[in-house]
């Protein structure tokens, strides 16, 4: 039941002390900018299928990029670069949302907030409202997150194919050498200073416009599969 | 326009995005909005639905407060109106 549900609950990111607003707004976001800068100035990037992509590009229609939220860290500032045109995304109205809002924008993302209940339902409403007004702007969205379960995609993104017309395109990413944040749900992978990133495209999904419940339910499972068997390609392809 | 043709643009909205066979002859102002089956998807569909049909650009949490299909003509009056 969606109707009278409970309305969302204030942000915690106005919760928090002015100590942890101050770290998480300010000081995280600058140790994360200056990180990811230092090691993306010695990864060394590798595509694959990069033509799926391009394909999606001079097809006219807007991107949507389906991420995996476990990879997005290897994928912030490759994706951001003005080469593959400008994107929105969606961060939650977490603290740690906070951050990673201010992270994506540095990196050039434009930022909606909102991940579940209410606020994700409003936030999938602005990210397509805003692209219908601006076509050229890719959005992406992390499929699994905010929360997992991981790999599990969530319906937001074929809604936002869906209303936008635009095209599907699952991208992902493997490194190697590589640490693995084991305790964390999404077992996030952090490349070593030095590492070779691999990048992988899927083909583009293009969706209708209507779908039923059960086809809605097809196509998330499709995409759930499509971007599996991709993560599997490219650790492989990361392996050697 | 009358609220008797908000509410019948209304039905044609809501019959073509709700999950389920509605049939609006039964359905009355009274008629909570719940009944029609939709979820947290398929609500985006009716709210696009509504803004090309009437030209709103209604907030999720607008339409998710409302309970009954009368409050949705009647913010539907207002925006038309306003």
């Amino acid at each position: 039941m969606i109707w009278g549900s409970a309305p969302a609950e204030p942000s915690p990111s106005t919760q928090a002390g002015p100590a942890k607003r101050f770290l998480m707004l300010r000081v995280v976001p600058l140790l994360a900018v200056s990180l990811i800068r230092l090691l993306d100035f010695t990864w060394r990037y590798r595509e694959t299928d990069r033509h799926h992509f391009d394909a999606a590009r001079a097809a006219g229609k807007p991107i949507v990029g389906a991420f995996l939220h476990g990879r997005i860290f290897l994928l912030l500032r490759f994706m951001g670069r003005s080469r593959n045109g400008r994107w929105l995304s969606m961060c939650s109205k977490s603290l740690d949302g906070d951050a990673m809002a201010k992270v994506e924008e540095t990196f050039g993302f434009e930022v909606i907030r909102g991940s579940s209940g209410r606020d994700g339902l409003q936030a999938i409403l602005d990210m397509i409202r805003r692209v219908q007004k601006d076509p050229e702007l890719s959005s992406c969205l992390a499929i699994d997150g905010s929360r997992g379960p991981r790999g599990k995609v969530q319906g937001g993104i074929i809604s936002l194919a869906q209303r936008t017309g635009g095209l599907i395109v699952p991208i992902t990413a493997a490194a190697r050498p590589s640490y693995t944040l084991r305790r964390s749900w999404d077992l996030t992978l952090l490349p070593w200073p030095f590492a070779r990133v691999d990048v992988i495209y899927g083909e583009p999904m293009a969706l209708p416009p209507r779908l039923k419940a059960e086809e809605f339910e097809a196509w998330r499972a499709e995409l759930e599969a499509r971007i599996t068997a991709l993560q599997h390609r490219v650790d492989e392809i990361s392996r050697g | 326009m009358s609220r008797a043709d908000l509410l019948q643009r209304l039905g044609d909205v809501i019959e073509e995005s709700s999950a389920e066979d509605v049939d609006w002859s039964d359905v009355t102002e009274e008629t909570p909005l719940e009944s029609f089956g939709f979820d947290s998807l398929s609500v985006l569909d009716l709210i696009f639905d509504l803004d090309q049909e009437f030209g709103t650009q209604l907030a999720a949490a607008t339409i998710l407060e409302m309970q009954t299909v009368g409050d949705l003509v009647t913010c539907l009056e207002g925006t038309k109106t306003a």
